[in-house]
């Protein structure tokens, strides 16, 4: 036997975790509903031959209300699985059983996995499981996939049901509804109309809920049926708008839910306790969700988790660096000088060594959040935002979309931007687009961790906290900017359940962080690499021309000729730090003039040109051209800042024996101060989004138009506000 | 030698590099935040972490 099977259910029930269990994968387990509208497939050997798994998005139910939902619906009418596993939360029973009903409509064969039994145990639900089955008519097995309880019964009983054929689902919507259902399936299955791929009595009914999938699908078929159908459903409509004050998609939610609790309320399930009695996590919400409680302790938290990444951090930091520091020592003594060396040592170990060597503040980060998302705190967060965001014109779905890229710290503004999508309203959904970049990703992180690290060492928390404020503050001043100018519309509701908290497993909470932090040196290996590399080209090409060159060996020659034959042995052949004063000065002005031939080279490379072009304005907001080098090149990944700064700062070294962190070369640095580096992380917060971030956007937003606006505005905004801050700085300070 | 050494592994980035961005372009490449997320939802979209459930 090889058969397709199909596990489908609502977000949170399991789902994926059963997925990973029967397959043997590694799905990351948890998402945001609207997301993940990918389907994943895997097989799954059975006794009776292999099964072919594929894991749907998780969807409340079948209308074309969202993109999951089509995701899923189409599947299960283009592919027609011999199987259905509906994975059904045994702990909220009545809501999951909504999706089965409809799975049973559209006369799918399903199976149910009554998933989560420890936790209705916990609760002392009690569900008879027999009587469930057979007012259903459909076979049900418990199980706690998060243990792998239940695993060997469901494929029993997945491969003993998977031929059986099955009688589709027919609920009663009450006479008006009903005797409309009735003609309008004769209607459809005497014209053929859309029953190549549908029943007709669930094309009716998708009819009367108003789903924009099928009703353009039945325009685009026959029209003079759409119409006559539509024609049906609004006499319909009227009618119960006049007599019952409601509307079809409303009668027919509550009789479906009737017909759920009909069979629930046969013996299937019974409370051993008050069903309004609070549970832990409401109790524990009283205080942390409170309205003057909650956002202290919110503050406090990040606070927190900063402070654990800095502190747990800076020892790893230290190592990373000197073992960098180290491969740049071997690789200056086993290479001789030329053009080689200097890509190997600063363009690849001072260029990509300068982003590896946060993983460990990475690390840190990523296992702090970690435990913040598998503990349930940040759907908190979420909660508690909620209302702040439409204040500014944002929805409820928007603080997610925040908070995956990177709100606290350490996201990425693509899934942020994909999150938008279960934004209902274009509007809200372009307007979140827009903001969501400017949150802290985990690529902006390490260009704030060399700088906090550099000038701000002994606050390093509390600035950090500063960067996360004012990224959000500044997201939600240009939402308001936009909703009132170019985006305006009205605010469309959000409501929202939260789940449980939970104790997070120490296995989960290093997986998460372990893909997390190997992410990120995949993508300094690879990415990253890449562009160090043609960056430090463009740092090192065209080079001096020779008048340049000779200009500078006169030079050498000046200092030496004066010099005795005493000294020049001297130089050769002792230390630095045992020569003789007369040779440390003829040292000095040698290291000199090296240092500004290198200086000029720098200069005078096709990116030292751009960043010297570009110095013009940006010296207003106090960067100099080899930081516009790094921002520029920052438009690819952002953490190609760190890196370009990187090389750049090695190409200027003179003695690359004197091997010392990026942060100490910039605290040594020209033009570097507190100032220019708060300025700096002020330009990177607001900056134009990542290459990757403009392209999802503008598929997103269905127009490279949004996504243009996005690379100015951005731009322009970071300049203007990092200008300010600088101009300001420098009177005040 | 270090010239043509050097010419070959600058090229290599620069290949590398801009069949990155066409990939990312056409919505196949990744954005380095899953393993094998792409920034075309058709194709597997990247996914956030956390769980919250939305209720209409």
């Amino acid at each position: 036997m090889s058969a397709a099977i199909v596990l489908a259910g609502n977000p949170n029930s399991g789902k994926t975790t059963l997925f990973n269990e029967l397959t043997g994968a590694r799905q990351h387990v948890g998402n945001y509903p609207g997301v993940t509208v990918e389907k994943k497939q895997g097989t799954c050997p059975t006794e009776s031959g292999k099964l072919t798994i594929v894991d749907l998005p998780g969807t409340y139910s079948l209308t074309a209300y969202s993109l999951e939902e089509v995701v899923a619906r189409d599947f299960l009418v283009d592919e027609n699985p011999s199987m259905v596993v509906d994975i059904v939360d045994a702990s909220n029973l009545e809501r999951n059983l909504y999706l089965t009903v409809q799975f049973m409509e559209m006369g799918l064969p399903v199976t149910i996995a009554l998933n989560m039994m420890d936790v209705a145990d916990k609760r002392r639900i009690k569900i008879d499981i027999e009587k469930l089955s057979k007012l259903l008519d459909v076979p049900v097995v418990p199980t706690i996939a998060r243990k792998g309880k239940g695993k060997k019964e469901l494929l029993t009983t997945i491969s003993s049901h998977v031929e059986n054929k099955i009688k589709p689902l027919n609920i009663s919507y009450g006479r008006d509804i009903d005797t409309a259902l009735d003609k309008m399936e004769e209607m459809i299955e005497l014209s053929g109309f859309l029953t190549a791929k549908y029943r007709a009595r669930w094309v009716a009914i998708k009819y009367f809920e108003n789903d924009s999938q099928i009703t353009e699908l039945g325009k685009k078929a026959d029209q003079k049926i759409a119409s006559d159908l539509e024609r049906v459903v609004e006499k319909v409509t009227d009618h119960l708008s006049a007599t019952l004050d409601t509307h079809p998609e409303g009668m027919i939610a509550d009789h479906r839910y009737g017909f759920i609790n009909s069979i629930l309320k046969q013996g299937v399930i019974s409370y051993a306790q008050d069903r309004n009695r609070q549970q832990i996590s409401d109790k524990i919400d009283r205080v942390v969700t409170n309205q003057f409680l909650g956002p202290i302790i919110m503050v406090a938290i990040i606070m927190g988790l900063y402070k654990f990444t800095f502190s747990y951090s800076e020892i790893p930091i230290g190592w990373f660096e000197s073992f960098f520091g180290w491969m740049g020592g071997v690789a200056d003594s086993a290479l001789s000088d030329g053009l080689l060396k200097s890509l190997v040592i600063s363009g690849i170990i001072d260029g990509v060594g300068g982003v590896l060597g946060f993983v460990p503040l990475i690390m840190f980060m990523f296992l702090g959040i970690a435990f913040l998302e598998d503990s349930g705190y940040l759907a908190r967060m979420a909660f508690m935002l909620d209302r702040v965001f439409r204040m500014f014109g944002l929805h409820g779905s928007s603080v997610i979309a925040f908070i995956v890229s990177g709100g606290i710290a350490g996201g990425c503004a693509v899934p942020g931007v994909m999150a938008a999508r279960t934004l209902k309203s274009p509007k809200e959904r372009l307007a979140t687009l827009l903001t969501v970049p400017f949150m802290n990703c985990g690529a902006k992180l390490p260009v704030f961790a060399l700088l906090v690290a550099a000038f701000f060492s002994e606050n390093e928390a509390t600035v950090m906290l500063l960067i996360t404020l004012i990224s959000w503050v500044g997201a939600l001043l240009v939402a308001r900017l936009l909703r009132s100018t170019i985006i305006k519309g009205e605010a469309t509701p959000f409501v929202m359940e939260l789940p449980p908290y939970r104790l997070p497993t120490i296995k989960g909470i290093l997986i998460h962080t372990w893909e997390r932090t190997w992410q990120y040196i995949q993508k300094a290996g690879t990415v990253i690499l890449g562009v160090s590399i043609i960056l430090w080209a463009m740092m090192t090409f065209p080079g001096l021309d020779q008048t340049k060159i000779q200009e500078f060996e006169n030079q050498r020659s000046v200092i030496t000729s004066g010099v005795s034959s005493q000294i020049l042995d001297e130089l050769e052949t002792i230390q630095g730090d045992q020569l003789s004063a007369n040779a440390l000065t003829v040292k000095e002005s040698l290291t000199q003039v090296d240092f500004d031939e290198a200086h000029a080279g720098l200069k005078n490379s096709i990116a030292g040109r751009i960043g010297s072009s570009l110095e013009g304005i940006t010296k207003f907001a106090g960067f100099d051209w080899r930081t516009n080098i790094a921002l520029v090149g920052g438009f690819a990944a952002k953490e190609v800042v760190v890196s370009t700064l990187g090389t750049a700062y090695s190409m200027g070294e003179v003695d690359p024996e004197e091997i010392t962190s990026l942060s100490d070369k910039l605290k040594a640095a020209d033009g570097w101060g507190p100032l220019t580096a708060f300025s700096l992380i002020l330009f990177t917060i607001f900056y134009a989004p990542c290459f990757v971030t403009v392209v999802c956007i503008a598929k997103e937003a269905g127009s490279w138009k949004w996504a243009g606006f996005s690379v100015v505005f951005n731009t322009a905004l970071a300049f203007g506000v990092s200008v300010l801050f600088y101009q300001i700085g420098s009177i005040v300070l | 030698m270090d010239s043509i050494i050097v010419g070959i592994i600058v090229i290599a980035a620069v290949g590398f590099s801009v069949r990155n961005f066409v990939k990312i372009y056409k919505g196949e490449g990744s954005c380095s935040c899953r393993e094998g997320c792409t920034t075309c939802s058709s194709k597997g979209a990247c996914k956030p972490d956390f769980s919250i459930v939305n209720k209409k």
